[in-house]
């Protein structure tokens, strides 16, 4: 099955068939949350590759196809012109020949532009896309702050060890595992 | 409409008192039937709701239990918002859930007992209430409470609060997480205090009651995740499967009497507003500290003008709580809180001296929750990005840490509930509460339980420190239907049956007339094992 990572991440014009490649791997994947309406869905997975993109560019982590196309939808719902920023912070990387996150970001304007680069990554390490309690959720166990204390806290209500096998020395700070 | 129980006991409400003294009734061959105004759920649905919510919802436990319209408890929004109507000088805002199992659904599962001295606070210092009988009286109900439960402590009787114990606990302690093992040493290296393992309803390394052992999950608040820590819901079962009743969505709305002023009935509202009535001999209502003074007070009547209970005009006064202040301190060193349960230890010994002849005791508790969801949002405001955030958030998530500051407080005539003019979904009365912590618990604020916070955050190499701006309540509703020996100042005897109607008990926290310092749950629950001894017999003799 294809996915977001099959494409390198400067690439931005999508031909029709990666569109339809994408809005594929969603349905199969069974990405988009069902109380999402039908129109967002569809609108959304126009902008899935580039979104994807621009977020493995902010956020150099292991990302979650399925977060992104829910965290996509509910961007797409407040921002009209969500596909020509993301186009914007891809052209961006791009000139700066950037991989990763410290090498473009500033060089991004302040502005709506970067007012979103980190609204994504807001998205991409809470889980949701404010920090008010009628937020959506659009990940709880992929949210990335729970993964950079993975080597020593459990992620609450899942069990990181057996019955009382908790007893550890402190880890120190950093190194900051790998995920 | 109409409906006769089969049942000469009527229980309203399915919390743990409620289930404990059910489970005795049952044990002694007498049927139950239990009344609950709330929905029964199962575990996964609650853990579902809380793994659905919004990281910034997560912190407040009630989000994952929404009120049901016609059983409304409080919370930010839905049929719950605004229930409780506050005024005074402190906000006597109080989170419960009106759910089949009641609050423990979203307890610690903490389980300190009171001390001697804290059950005599007006002989020994000139302040607040007696109880009506003493530590050695309550010891062996604490006892069952304890075994009832499956309560876990440790062995050494340095380590235990208090040491006055006629068994020892039916599990051992928990092991501490590294936060708590650095806290644990910093406060006794350098400040002589000890921190001691919390006594807990959670099973520690072995399954108790049918339930299995502790994995650290760390979501004891608002749910545990396999059980592992007591709950009233985890009961409800096995007490169907031993012939009782439970009825849930039923919300109690008038308590009725006979000529000879004896209880005669209780009648509740379905969801539809049906309204039934249920007969029975012997009565027990054990719905929360404020929503039984809310009850006794709604079903006034000609014989008892004031309310049910009320000749004394004690329903609804003396609320208590143990009013909190937070310290978050940042460190210099990684703690990591997070590691285990959310509570796990306690430094108790501040909470006892002839000082409280003058002010307040405190308990000091290291919140061992982890962190994250309470640094990440701070972290992203920071503007960073990339390897700088990741630090940023794993260096507050190690490097900071919550102190709880739990003061007791006296019993105030003038902490009182009352009827609001305001209703709730079906048309019933919310609840007032006027509440003031009182100057007993400001000065302890001031010349001593700030002090220690202070001289604990210098010991913990404290770089910053920033306290709660007022006191916050700990969710643990007392006082409300005071116990007393003398009718005329208290609302129910040492049986926690009400001096007023010899077949109505009102077992619980509203009975209690101390708070100390520690939470209220194991009391709530001896208080209950010895009104069930009374509630037995008084049925058998009937």
């Amino acid at each position: 099955m294809s996915t977001s990572r099959d494409l390198p991440a400067g690439h931005v014009h999508l031909s029709r068939r990666q569109v339809l490649l994408s809005g594929a791997a969603m349905v199969a994947g069974g990405l988009v949350s069902a109380a999402l309406p039908r129109w967002a869905f569809a609108d959304s997975s126009l902008h899935f590759i580039p979104f994807m993109q621009v977020s493995r560019l902010l956020v150099n982590h292991e990302l979650d196809d399925a977060v992104g196309a829910r965290m996509l939808a509910l961007l797409q719902v407040d921002d009209p012109q969500l596909g020509q920023k993301l186009s914007q912070l891809l052209a961006i990387a791009r000139s700066q020949q950037a991989t990763v996150v410290e090498a473009f970001f500033p060089a991004i304007p302040a502005g709506p532009v970067q007012a979103l680069a980190y609204r994504i990554i807001f998205g991409w390490y809470t889980g949701s896309l404010t920090a008010t309690r009628s937020a959506k959720s659009v990940a709880f166990e992929q949210a990335l702050t729970w993964r950079t204390t993975q080597d020593i806290l459990t992620i609450p209500s899942y069990g990181i060890s057996g019955p009382n096998q908790w007893q550890r020395a402190n880890v120190p700070v950093l190194p900051v595992p790998q995920f | 409409m109409a409906e006769s129980s089969l049942s000469p006991v009527v229980i309203v409400g399915t919390g743990v008192v409620g289930v404990v003294i059910a489970e005795q009734l049952l044990d002694a061959g007498i049927p139950v039937l239990m009344l609950e105004a709330g929905p029964r759920v199962s575990r996964a649905e609650i853990v579902e709701n809380y793994r659905n919510l919004p990281l910034a919802a997560k912190g407040n436990p009630i989000e994952c239990y929404p009120s049901r319209p016609w059983a409304p408890h409080p919370e930010p929004a839905g049929a719950g918002k605004g229930y409780l109507q506050l005024s005074g000088t402190d906000s006597y805002a109080q989170s419960y859930v009106r759910y089949a199992g009641g609050s423990t659904w979203h307890w610690a599962g903490t389980c300190w007992r009171l001390t001697p001295a804290d059950m005599q606070l007006h002989s020994r210092y000139g302040v607040g209430r007696d109880w009506a009988f003493d530590y050695a009286t309550l010891e062996p109900y604490y006892t069952r409470a304890e075994y009832q439960l499956g309560v876990c402590g440790p062995d050494d009787q340095a380590l235990q609060w208090p040491p006055q114990r006629s068994k020892p606990y039916p599990m051992p302690a928990l092991p501490f997480g590294p936060g708590e093992a650095r806290f644990t040493e910093v406060v006794r290296e350098k400040l002589g205090l000890n921190n001691i393992p919390t006594a807990q309803a959670r099973n520690s390394g072995t399954s108790y009651d049918d339930r299995p052992a502790c994995c650290g999950n760390n979501n004891c608040v608002p749910v545990c995740p396999i059980g592992a820590k007591y709950d009233g819901a985890t009961a409800l079962s096995r007490l169907e499967a031993r012939g009782a009743v439970i009825r849930d969505n039923a919300v109690v709305w008038r308590i009725e009497t006979n000529a000879q002023n004896r209880i005669e009935a209780v009648h509740y509202y379905d969801p539809q507003r049906q309204s039934h009535r249920v007969s029975g001999t012997l009565f027990i209502i054990a719905c929360n500290g404020l929503e039984t003074p809310k009850l006794l007070l709604m079903s006034a009547d000609g014989r008892n003008p004031d309310g049910i209970a009320n000749r004394s005009g004690q329903v609804g006064r003396n609320m208590m709580d143990h009013p909190q202040i937070t310290m978050t301190v940042t460190l210099e060193e990684p703690y990591w809180a997070g590691v285990g349960p959310v509570v796990n230890s306690g430094i108790m010994e501040t909470s006892q001296g002839d000082f409280r002849a003058e002010h307040a005791g405190a308990y000091f508790r290291f919140n061992n929750f982890a962190r994250n969801r309470f640094v990440t949002f701070d972290a992203l405001q920071k503007g960073l990005v990339g390897k700088a955030l990741d630090e940023e958030i794993r260096r507050m998530t190690a490097c900071t840490a919550d102190i709880v500051l739990a003061h007791e407080i006296l019993p105030d005539a003038n902490n009182r509930l009352t009827l609001s003019d305001k209703k709730d979904g079906l048309g019933l009365p919310k609840p007032a509460i006027h509440y003031d912590v009182g100057d007993y618990v400001r000065r302890s604020l001031e010349v001593y339980s700030l002090p220690i916070a202070n001289r604990i955050a210098d010991a913990m190499g404290a770089t910053h420190r920033v306290f709660s701006k007022q006191f916050n309540q700990s969710k643990h509703i007392m006082g409300g239907t005071i116990m007393g020996l003398d009718p005329a100042n208290s609302v129910v005897d040492a049986e926690c049956r009400t001096h007023d109607h010899p077949n109505l008990f009102l077992p619980g926290g509203g009975a209690m007339a101390s708070t100390a310092c520690g939470n209220s749950t194991l009391t709530m629950v001896a208080l209950a094992f010895k009104a069930a001894d009374a509630i037995v017999k008084q049925a058998q003799e009937a």
